[in-house]
């Protein structure tokens, strides 16, 4: 690894995930209290953001040899979108009574873990865009993307899997 | 005895191919095994019965066993979970979060729900012990010199209560996908996973304790391996025998004095297990042989006339036939004051 970018505000590459925050509602240090962008190999078209709160002083300054320096937040495509990671939604779901996510019934579990689409009747609570989607029991089961769809005069909504857990059974262990 | 003087390793590799009789040919052959793999195992056992009992337990396949995450979950409500989807769990008795698949549900173990949540990861019962051993504590500084896919890395994170660091070492890039994979499932967070060599890695961190998961020839699994029986030659164990030395040496250089090292690794061979650490004890000052602390059998300290050192009784065995496990060595050092 020879890309570290240590956060800046407000500056263009890091603007995504700054918006990310803001879209949920939720100040940047709820997402990462020391965010840093690691290039995952040479010429990657992406960023790996990590934060370092919790990495022990010493391991610092081989910030460029450790693979997953800390706790994994998402893939930063610089200036263009912020795709938060499975563990993230993991911490943001432990809040869910103060940002807004998107709860399903057991049955709609089955369709989201299985990467489908939940409809109506299988969704408990709903928002629009993105959010962190629970279970019934209020265990985390991904990210996913609340719709609205209009057939005739009735509006159906919807939550489209962005990345479930399912994720970790579908890239084959 | 000085390191570069180790000359046990090639006398016992040459007798172990000279000491081939009609009986080891027959048996060899009636079991699909190179004749030197059944000579080494008439010596570590003792007896023919011993070895006729170990090659048929060999032939039986491994029953399906998990590991409870209890940082995420209370075992006795993940038995219910999965009782109630059509499974059958049995607790292990002598492991705290071991269970017995005695009977499949719905589809294959490792797709339920329950899995993809992170409550539990699929380990064999010899493997799961090992890290019992090392017994890592919460708050404490560890590393895993051979981490890839995470079984032991993630139960290591589980018993320090995801307090304390782990540094997973790993050497395989393509290896890390799947350690990172699981780490993230059983949603820890207290780690860092380096890419490295962990026969030369050098941290500035004096760990309270190591595990050490060699790389072995897999002897040890020859239940999931069946080709394992005539894939490899003696040679083969010579190589690796240099490797686990080497990781096992180096793991004792990154431990303050009195932390404490496990070697493990799958085999049923004394040349990737009792030789090693014999190596190691002839060649350094500081360390001490603990018991390992688990139900496994003493280590072996006669082999092909060669005696070992006395400490490396406290070495421990998995054997398929007594224990119905993989096979596997462990061994539990700890690093004096020199």
């Amino acid at each position: 690894l020879k890309i570290v970018k240590p956060y800046s505000r407000g500056s263009r590459e890091w603007k995504p995930l700054e918006e990310f925050a803001r879209a949920l509602g939720v100040p940047l240090e709820t997402i990462a209290r020391e965010p840093v962008a690691l290039a995952p190999r040479r010429g990657a078209p992406y960023m790996e953001v990590y934060d370092l709160a919790g990495l022990p002083e010493p391991l610092r300054e081989y910030l460029y040899s450790p693979l997953t320096p800390g706790d994994f937040v998402g893939i930063l495509e610089p200036a263009k979108s912020f795709k938060p990671s499975l563990l993230l939604g993991a911490l943001l779901a432990a809040k869910c009574g103060l940002i807004r996510c998107i709860k399903v019934t057991v049955e709609g579990e089955k369709f989201f873990l299985y990467g489908k689409l939940v409809y109506e009747d299988k969704i408990v609570e709903w928002k629009p865009g993105l959010a962190p989607v629970v279970g019934d029991d209020g265990e985390f089961l991904g990210w996913g993307f609340g719709r609205e769809h209009k057939i005739g005069r009735r509006r159906l909504r919807l939550v489209e899997p962005v990345w479930d857990l399912g994720w970790y059974l579908r890239r084959g262990g | 005895m000085p390191e570069r003087e180790y000359s046990k390793l090639s006398r016992i590799l040459a007798l172990a191919r000279e000491r081939v009789d009609g009986w080891i040919m027959r048996v060899a052959s009636r079991y699909g095994y190179a004749p030197y793999m059944i000579s080494r195992y008439l010596e570590a056992l003792g007896s023919r019965d011993s070895v006729v009992a170990l090659l048929e337990a060999n032939e039986e396949p491994m029953p399906e066993t998990i590991r409870c995450n209890d940082h995420l979950i209370d075992c006795q409500h993940l038995k219910e979970l999965l009782e109630g989807k059509g499974y059958e769990l049995e607790r292990i008795p002598f492991l705290p979060h071991g269970f017995h698949v005695t009977r499949v549900g719905v589809g294959s173990i490792g797709a339920t729900h329950e899995y993809l949540k992170g409550y539990y990861y699929i380990q064999d019962p010899a493997s799961m012990s090992i890290v019992y051993s090392l017994d890592p504590r919460p708050g404490e500084t560890v590393a895993d010199f051979a981490a890839a896919p995470g079984g032991k890395s993630t139960q290591i994170l589980q018993l320090m209560k995801d307090t304390g660091f782990l540094v997973a070492i790993e050497k395989n890039p393509r290896r890390i996908r799947s350690l990172r994979s699981n780490l993230a499932r059983m949603r820890f967070r207290s780690y860092a996973i380096i890419l490295a060599d962990a026969t030369k890695v050098e941290l500035p961190i004096a760990f309270d304790r190591v595990l050490v998961d060699a790389p072995s020839t897999g002897e040890g699994i020859i239940r999931k391996d069946p080709k394992r029986k005539t894939s490899r030659a003696p040679e083969d164990l010579a190589h690796i025998h240099e490797i686990q030395y080497a990781m096992l040496e180096r793991a004792l250089d990154s431990v303050r004095p009195g932390g404490i090292v496990v070697y493990s690794a799958c085999t049923l061979a004394p040349e990737e297990g009792e030789l090693v650490v014999d190596r190691i004890l002839s060649s350094r000052e500081d360390v001490e042989v603990e018991h390992h602390g688990l139900i496994a059998e003493p280590g072996v300290v006669e082999y092909f006339g060669e005696k070992l050192d006395e400490m490396v009784s406290r070495c421990g065995r998995f054997w398929p036939h007594v224990h119905g496990t993989d096979g596997f060595f462990v061994c539990r050092l700890r690093r004096v004051e020199n």
